[in-house]
């Protein structure tokens, strides 16, 4: 446990020490204020588009610190081989994978808090608020979704180099945001032996949408059901858990 | 080095001296995106529909008719669930496998416009879809519908289509808008007459169906008609009786004036 909490130390102030988060935070407002500014044809006032853009922002460039943070703790360790010296302590490769695991995903909430402070203060400056209940929502589906792409970005990493498995953890989340709709209604409308093809890759592929809760907020639409985000909360912790683990296994039998 | 920096801009003012928009914004979009900005911009003209229709993006293709019809006694219109119920797929899928039941969740299970009052959020997007593509004559159409009709911003509309005309003088659709607003909004019939003239001409000369012919020569027929200018009216509303013969009140329109011609 110690070890664990001396690396999310580490990775937490690792992140504080980059510039990009700054850059991010700094950069974040300023071009929010711009859009709310904005009056379109002489019609002012409209704010659901800058809520809309708010969110979207705190999501992305809270995905790709995650993604960064998350793939490069075990590459730089072997690239600097500062990781020698940490497995000759007394903690197993597995603890290894699962402490970078937890480094990268508390360094990755830190980030994702700070950005989502800056679109939480634009949609209550912005226009009328309204229920408050799907942004609680959406802060605690932000933290689930930190969790799973750290996880992938771990799990990646652990068997591909550095730029190979930010490059492969990208292609994951756009695909999964785009076109989860498409890969779902293939897995739907088939049958026979390509129902279970499909079925199996559609239980493989990790569903980033799950944790998009944009239209709720920005239409004002009634929250989640407490079943559902139960629901989604579960299938976080299990394929997390399931990526984390096999990244132990796989670093486990790597030579070293 | 020189010489490749030269020939670069040197492709660059031949570029630009070929009709494309040359400076500000405009510039900047095009050496961006390039060609792609028309598909950037329809889906910037999509997001005003989503937005429309508070965030539910329709079936492809299904009109907003359509897709409330699919709504079940449930009130569910979700896509999974309409089609289970046409019975192409086992029902039992979609609500018994854990991870299409959390999807499923997740769809927004209604369907419903903006208010007159939040109307004005789906302008920024039809904004951002006309900075990108200029060329998309719909944005021009569609805004100019929302600002006149819906916004009652008639000035602001007409100086949009001129933004429309000057940046694609040869769409007929341009000028037929702006001579329907100034027919309706503006009872300006001179400038009507003279858009929509404008509007029959450039047709005349590109492909369309007799409900484009119709869009322009019926504002045009009654533009006349204000004027005083019952012979030009007549001949217009004749060939809008060629193309919609069952036109029953516009026959009988059409026979006033000629017994009003004829009096006179």
């Amino acid at each position: 446990m110690r070890q664990i909490s001396a690396m999310i130390r580490v990775t937490v102030k690792e992140l504080l020490r980059k510039k990009d988060f700054y850059v991010i935070l700094f950069l974040m407002p300023v071009f929010l204020g711009f859009m709310a500014s904005q009056s379109f044809f002489g019609v002012e006032d409209s704010y659901r588009y800058v809520i809309d853009m708010g969110y979207s922002l705190a999501i992305f460039f809270s995905v790709v610190l995650a993604v960064i943070i998350s793939a490069r703790q075990m590459p730089s360790e072997l690239e600097s081989k500062t990781i020698y010296p940490l497995l000759a302590k007394p903690i197993s490769r597995r603890m290894v994978i699962v402490s970078k695991f937890f480094g990268g995903l508390f360094a990755s909430i830190v980030s994702f808090s700070a950005f989502y402070a800056v679109f939480i203060f634009f949609y209550v400056v912005s226009g009328p608020v309204g229920n408050y209940l799907p942004l609680v929502q959406s802060y605690i589906l932000g933290v689930l979704l930190m969790a799973l792409v750290c996880s992938l970005s771990v799990f990646l990493t652990t068997f591909l180099t550095l730029s190979a498995g930010v490059t492969l953890a990208f292609i994951f989340y756009a695909t999964s945001v785009n076109l989860s709709s498409q890969f779902r209604d293939l897995y739907v409308f088939s049958k026979g032996a390509w129902a279970v093809v499909y079925g199996v890759l559609y239980y493989i592929f990790p569903h980033f949408e799950f944790y998009d809760v944009r239209s709720r907020i920005v239409h004002a639409w009634e929250p989640l059901t407490l079943v559902l985000m139960c629901s989604i909360t579960l299938y976080t912790f299990l394929f997390s858990a399931f990526l984390v683990t096999l990244s132990g296994e796989i670093f486990r039998r790597r030579g070293l | 080095m020189f010489s490749v920096f030269f020939l670069a801009f040197r492709i660059d003012s031949e570029y630009h001296a070929g009709g494309v928009s040359s400076h500000g914004i405009g510039s900047f979009i095009d050496k961006v995106l390039g060609e792609t900005r028309n598909i950037v911009s329809n889906i910037a003209f999509a997001q005003a529909d989503n937005y429309f229709h508070r965030g539910v993006t329709l079936p492809h293709g299904e009109s907003c008719d359509q897709f409330h019809n699919s709504v079940d006694a449930n009130g569910t219109t979700d896509d999974i669930h309409a089609k289970t119920q046409s019975g192409s797929i086992r029902k039992s899928r979609v609500d018994v496998d854990p991870l299409l039941k959390i999807s499923k969740g997740l769809s927004i299970e209604a369907h419903s416009h903006l208010g007159t009052e939040d109307l004005k959020e789906i302008l920024p997007w039809l904004y951002y879809a006309n900075k990108i593509d200029p060329g998309n004559i719909s944005i021009y159409t569609v805004t100019a519908y929302y600002l006149a009709d819906r916004f009652g911003r008639v000035e602001e509309a007409v100086s949009f289509l001129r933004k429309g005309i000057a940046n694609n003088p040869d769409s007929w659709e341009l000028y037929a808008d702006m001579g329907t607003l100034f027919y309706e909004n503006l009872h300006d019939y001179v400038s009507a007459a003279r858009s929509l003239e404008r509007a029959r001409h450039l047709l005349e000369a590109s492909d369309h169906d007799k409900f484009d012919e119709r869009k322009v020569l019926t504002p045009l027929a009654y533009s006349y008609l204000e004027l005083g200018e019952e012979t030009k009216a007549l001949e217009t509303m004749v060939r809008i009786l060629e193309l919609f013969p069952e036109a029953e009140t516009l026959r009988s329109r059409v026979r006033d004036i000629r017994s009003s011609i004829g009096s006179k």
